[in-house]
């Protein structure tokens, strides 16, 4: 009898945990199904209207309201469908894509929705990073999110943002190798939306503690960057205006090592093109 | 400074006589004319004027006639009427009229820029000899989406023929356009003069953007600032009404350019779009530039050639209506203007222009458009 229920629990066991798998899977479409509607709808509110036939654009505080409501959306929907012990960043980004599908953008311009993960003095965290495009250009033209979750009862729950310190632009964002222990650090840069020519852009190093974001380098708008991690630090190529004749532009690259007080430039080199 | 001749009617005796002057610079080489019929009331509305320091004296007196010689020692405005009244006889009058006197302004317009301190202006005074100090009425007429408006002032140096003024506008990166008319004592110089102002904004912006493009009929830095114009009253981009809103290192990063002073060309270039009477134009619609690569440009070449209708993936665009910024039913569209000139840099801009420019258009439009 032991045998046979043993016997029974060997075949059945694992079916019950596809089952279970299954629903989760089920769930999991299902909720990110409903935030993908939810946020197309609340985007809806934030597209301006079509060039051929205007209609009345929304007023800032209806954008505002979209574009908290929409970062709401994110956060439930993490907090319902990620489990800490089981992080598949991959699995989320893909979500975090699809649910934010009205706001992505090429290549060229930034990133897709992109999140990391990270234990800080023993504890899990999420980063992620995305940006909604509030119909704009320029100043309050975008709402770009830098987010940090904590795990806490096997699921992620928000833990600091970095706010709107970056809104208006695009965005790229790089983990850094952090120099402090116990700290996430990340490379933040995008252009003004809507600036021409080489193009104006923000440039950030935010540093996570386990519980706040702090803004750890916060250079002037730089024109025309591309950025890369290195082992030790990042590099910035930028248009550099010394040596340019407009539109002729000139490109210089800047080392920065990594050091517990921020970016120290090592040197900079001309960057043939 | 000359002598005058006297006629008079016959048959009148003048006893004495006066001179009023009118203050002003002034023009020597007077005629005097006797003027019957003329006296004591045209002397009254020139009451409030300043008397010479004595009266005129030594006139002969015949029964017929009068006549003296007179010399006038102080300069007079050439449009002042000076009337010499017989005291005895108060319905004779004696009109002196100056002769004819010329002021001219050149030029007739000029640009400039509130950093500018070397800009003057001429005023030329016939006859030649003639000293004075002209004196200049400047209004502004025009403030065309400036956020403040500048004034303009004129140095008070003196001489004799001709007389350069030195021009100074401000306070710096305020604009305006003026209309000033120069004055020699009560005339008018001819002809008037245009002073277009700019806000230094323009200039920097065109500089920091566009300052290698410097070819004659390069239609580059105008282009680039009717973009900027082009925002005007657009919600999103602000819906900004001034050159000084508009033109914002965060939205072109050349704003942020040092120039200070009214560099060639972009002084003259940014007055004719700041003051309506550019000759370049763009459509209404184009709000964004960028200057492609020449990798950039072949994409975008291809794209016009084969008559496409999807924006090519590499074009090297700005980040103008990307994501959710794109209204429900646009496209980017690419508008190509031919009176732009190649990137000046060549090397990886080679057969580049030096700018190509972003609208939106209906879906299903041209990917690229050409205009002139």
């Amino acid at each position: 009898m032991r045998h046979q229920r043993a016997a029974i629990i060997f075949f059945l066991g694992p079916l019950a945990l596809c089952a279970s798998a299954q629903t989760a899977a089920a769930e999991r479409d299902q909720l990110r199904a409903s935030a993908q509607a939810k946020v197309a709808n609340l985007s809806l509110v934030l597209r301006p209207p079509a060039t051929a036939a205007p209609g009345v654009a929304p007023s800032p505080q209806q954008r505002e309201q979209a574009m908290s409501q929409i970062h709401s959306e994110i956060d439930a929907y993490i907090a319902q469908t990620v489990d800490p012990a089981h992080l598949d960043l991959n699995s989320l980004n893909q979500d975090l894509a699809a649910i934010l599908r009205p706001h992505s953008v090429r290549a060229e311009y930034g990133d897709p929705p992109t999140a990391f993960g990270t234990d800080i003095a023993g504890t899990r965290f999420l980063l992620v990073a995305y940006v909604l495009y509030a119909g704009l250009h320029g100043s309050g033209g975008t709402s770009v999110a830098i987010r940090a979750y904590r795990a806490a009862d096997g699921r992620f729950e928000l833990a600091d943002s970095t706010g709107d310190d970056m809104d208006g632009c695009e965005l790229f964002v790089r983990e850094l190798h952090a120099p402090l222990p116990n700290e996430a650090w990340l490379l933040a840069w995008g252009a003004v939306t809507g600036s021409s020519g080489p193009g104006a852009y923000i440039v950030r190093v935010y540093a996570f503690d386990g519980a706040k974001f702090r803004t750890i380098w916060r250079p002037d708008l730089l024109p025309g960057v591309t950025a890369s991690v290195t082992l030790d630090g990042f590099n910035i190529r930028r248009v550099d205006l010394s040596r340019s004749l407009p539109p002729g532009w000139e490109y210089t690259e800047d080392h920065y090592v990594l050091e517990p007080g921020g970016p120290l430039l090592a040197f900079s080199s001309p960057d043939p093109h | 400074m000359g002598g005058g001749s006297l006629k008079a009617n016959s048959g009148v005796a003048a006893r004495s006589a006066r001179i009023w002057r009118q203050s002003a610079g002034g023009i020597g080489g007077a005629a005097l004319s006797v003027e019957p019929g003329r006296g004591a009331s045209e002397r009254s509305t020139q009451e409030n004027l300043p008397r010479p320091a004595a009266p005129i004296t030594g006139w002969a007196n015949t029964e017929s006639s009068v006549s003296t010689t007179l010399t006038v020692w102080q300069n007079f405005a050439s449009a002042c009427t000076i009337t010499i009244a017989v005291a005895a006889y108060p319905q004779i009058g004696i009109a002196l009229s100056p002769p004819a006197m010329t002021v001219s302004l050149s030029p007739s317009s000029m640009n400039m820029s509130t950093g500018d301190t070397t800009r003057y202006v001429t005023t030329t005074v016939l006859p030649s000899t003639v000293s004075f100090t002209p004196t200049y009425a400047s209004g502004l007429t025009g403030d065309p989406n400036s956020s403040c408006d500048a004034s303009i002032g004129f140095s008070g140096n003196g001489g004799t023929g001709t007389v350069n003024s030195t021009v100074s506008a401000g306070p710096a990166g305020c604009g305006g356009v003026f209309g000033v008319l120069a004055y020699v004592g009560a005339v008018r110089g001819s002809p008037s003069l245009q002073v277009i102002v700019p806000p230094q904004v323009m200039i920097a912006t065109e500089h920091g953007e566009a300052g290698g493009q410097t070819g004659t009929g390069d239609a580059s830095m105008p282009a680039l600032l009717l973009v900027a114009e082009n925002r005007f009253g657009d919600p999103t981009f602000g819906s900004y009404a001034t050159w000084q809103a508009v033109l914002v290192p965060s939205q072109f990063y050349g704003a942020s350019d040092g120039t200070t002073d009214g560099i060639q060309p972009e002084l003259d270039y940014a007055a004719g779009v700041f003051a309506g009477t550019s000759a370049v134009s763009l459509p209404p619609g184009a709000e964004c530039y960028w200057s492609p690569t020449t990798a950039q440009w072949n994409s975008i070449a291809t794209a016009y050639s084969s008559g496409a209708t999807t924006e090519p993936s590499s074009d090297g665009a700005p980040g103008c209506w990307t994501g959710a910024n794109l209204p429900a039913g646009d496209v980017r569209q690419i508008v190509v203007k031919t009176s732009v000139a190649n990137n000046a840099r060549g090397g990886s801009y080679q057969g580049a222009p030096a700018f190509v420019f972003l609208q939106l258009a209906t879906t299903g439009s041209s990917a690229v458009i050409e205009v002139p």
